[in-house]
């Protein structure tokens, strides 16, 4: 990646350095993470529901 | 209390449900079914398109607050949204790599569903739609590359709106409809933004409505010699979760893509000076790349250019009209030969993306 | 419904294809001097818009060549340790009187006339 790249001068304008770019994602993907956690656990819900009616 | 707080979440459930007439939609989705069989995981692919299709949207509107498309201030405007809007290095970032990834799974989802042979009666029109989609994608991907006029679009524009010119006839006209003039410059830049921002959009949107109604009326198909794996879900609400998982697959991929690779922005282009070395286009289009450096000037008298246009406009209709010349699938056979066709033509796709890059 | 779709469509066409603008015919343009060119060197001007290499080869003669590759239109550049026009694009290669040694390129670069007066060059494309 080109060094000209990075160039933060102020909070949220120009690129930031890999660090903060880093915490940045690892914020965002835990939100991911948690919210794949939520719809696996519902999807798991309504498959063992629909596997209970049709015993 | 709880009695109470539910009453109210039904109440204003129902005020929506009825205003927006969403129970027959529900009808409509609940009675669809997604056969599931070891294959079921290539299915994902066409929600994963759709995904990064809406990405590009949201993200192509933003940049478009900032955007300036004249060849004075293109790039500086560029520059402005990477260097001095907070966080306009991330939108820019998001926008570009989403549009690898978008190629990237159309082009998946298109050999899945060939592979499948998914393209078997009744869902000819499906498929040809997605075809039509597939050109679509790749019409912004082209578009989209002169926008930040730096060296590296505008030699690939260059190039690219060079080749039409060897088909006989028409080829003149052609480059001058690309280029909006001999050369490439203010004419070219403004009808490349129309195109990338109004007409492909609206193309597009139509075609993924069509494309999306045409396959919940026909349901998925089953691929030959799968029929005796006969379990399937419900479409609403229960595959709809596993696409979301997809979906937030995806987002994670674009997220780590968007942050830690950053996407750069080269300096003006100046017109007089010559292209950069190594100069190549993006890897969707790597394989024409290489095969024009492959081939000789010329091929037994003929053009190789002229012939290159005319083995991808073949390619293009016969991928098009693929239902109509495989007879097999209308009888929900295997046709080997067209999978042992497609099987060549996606390794000779992946040599020549690997030498190209390779080489230059 | 024809009768009115037709003639729309016609204009519709017409409107999406650009009017050709002719190429400007220039003659005795003043686009550098021969002591700024040593020999055996290759001198990148522009002329009405389009990149013209001026070559002073070592027989002492000036020549101007197009600098647009005649494959698929990027511009040339000049390599001085080997003497050759290499195009980035795809690999053609010129001689310095513009003649193609390898690569796609069929064509050679593009000559224009030249006019010697005292040290002044002056092209035409006429």
């Amino acid at each position: 990646m080109n060094d000209t790249l990075t160039t933060a001068n102020q909070f949220g304008a120009g690129v930031p350095d890999f660090g903060t770019r880093l915490v940045f994602f690892c914020i965002g993907a835990f939100v991911v993470i948690l919210g794949m956690i939520l719809i696996y656990f519902k999807m798991d819900e309504l498959d063992t529901a629909k596997d209970k009616k049709f015993k | 209390m709880d009695g109470t707080t539910s009453n109210t979440s039904e109440v204003k459930a129902g005020w929506i449900r009825t205003r927006l007439q969403l129970d027959p939609i529900q009808k409509f989705f609940a009675g669809k079914s997604v056969p599931m069989h070891r294959h079921s995981f290539w299915y994902f692919f066409g929600g994963l398109s759709l995904f990064f299709f809406i990405v590009q949207i949201m993200t192509g509107m933003l940049l478009l607050i900032y955007y300036s498309p004249t060849p004075d201030a293109a790039n500086e405007s560029v520059h402005r949204i990477v260097f001095q809007v907070p966080f306009g290095w991330w939108i820019r970032s998001v926008h570009s790599w989403s549009a690898h990834l978008m190629v990237a799974s159309v082009l998946v989802h298109m050999a899945s569903t060939f592979f499948m042979q998914a393209y078997g009666p009744p869902r000819e029109i499906v498929w040809m739609s997605g075809v039509i989609l597939l050109f679509l994608v790749l019409g912004f991907a082209f578009t989209g590359y002169l926008l930040p006029w730096d060296s590296t679009a505008y030699f690939a524009t260059q190039i690219g709106t060079e080749i039409p010119r060897s088909i006989p006839v028409l080829g003149e006209i052609i480059v001058r409809i690309l280029r909006g003039s001999e050369f490439i410059g203010q004419e070219t830049l403004r009808r490349l933004f129309a195109l990338h921002v109004v007409i492909l959009p609206v193309a597009a949107f139509f075609m993924v409505i069509f494309h999306m109604l045409m396959n919940q009326l026909h349901g998925t198909s089953i691929p030959p010699g799968i029929q005796g794996e006969n379990r399937s879900i419900a479409f609403f609400p229960n595959y709809l979760y596993r696409d979301a998982l997809a979906w937030s697959a995806g987002f994670l991929l674009l997220f780590w893509l968007s942050f830690m690779y950053p996407v750069n922005i080269g300096q003006k282009v100046d017109i007089y000076a010559s292209a950069p070395p190594g100069i190549r286009p993006e890897w969707y289009f790597l394989t024409l790349f290489q095969t024009l450096r492959w081939l000789p000037g010329t091929i037994m008298g003929i053009n190789t250019e002229l012939l290159v246009n005319l083995g991808v406009g073949a390619l293009g209709i016969g991928f098009l009209a693929l239902p109509l010349i495989d007879r097999r699938s209308k009888r929900n056979e295997r046709n080997m030969f067209i999978r042992v066709l497609g099987s060549i033509f996606v390794c000779y796709m992946m040599i020549s993306i690997i030498v190209a890059y390779m080489t230059s | 419904m024809v009768v009115v779709v037709t003639p729309v469509f016609y204009a519709v066409i017409q409107y999406i294809i650009p009017p050709i603008v002719r190429q400007k015919l220039f003659s005795n343009v003043l686009v550098g001097k021969q002591s700024e060119i040593p020999t055996d060197s290759v001198k990148v001007v522009r002329v009405d818009k389009k990149a013209v290499a001026l070559v002073h080869n070592d027989q002492g003669q000036i020549k101007a060549l197009s600098a647009v590759c005649t494959h698929l239109g990027c511009i040339v550049h000049f390599q001085s340790d080997r003497k050759v026009f290499h195009c980035n694009c795809h690999g053609s290669e010129f001689d310095m009187n513009g003649n193609v040694i390898s690569g796609p390129a069929k064509l050679p670069l593009q000559p224009y006339k030249v006019d010697l007066k005292d040290d002044d060059i002056l092209i035409s494309n006429v």
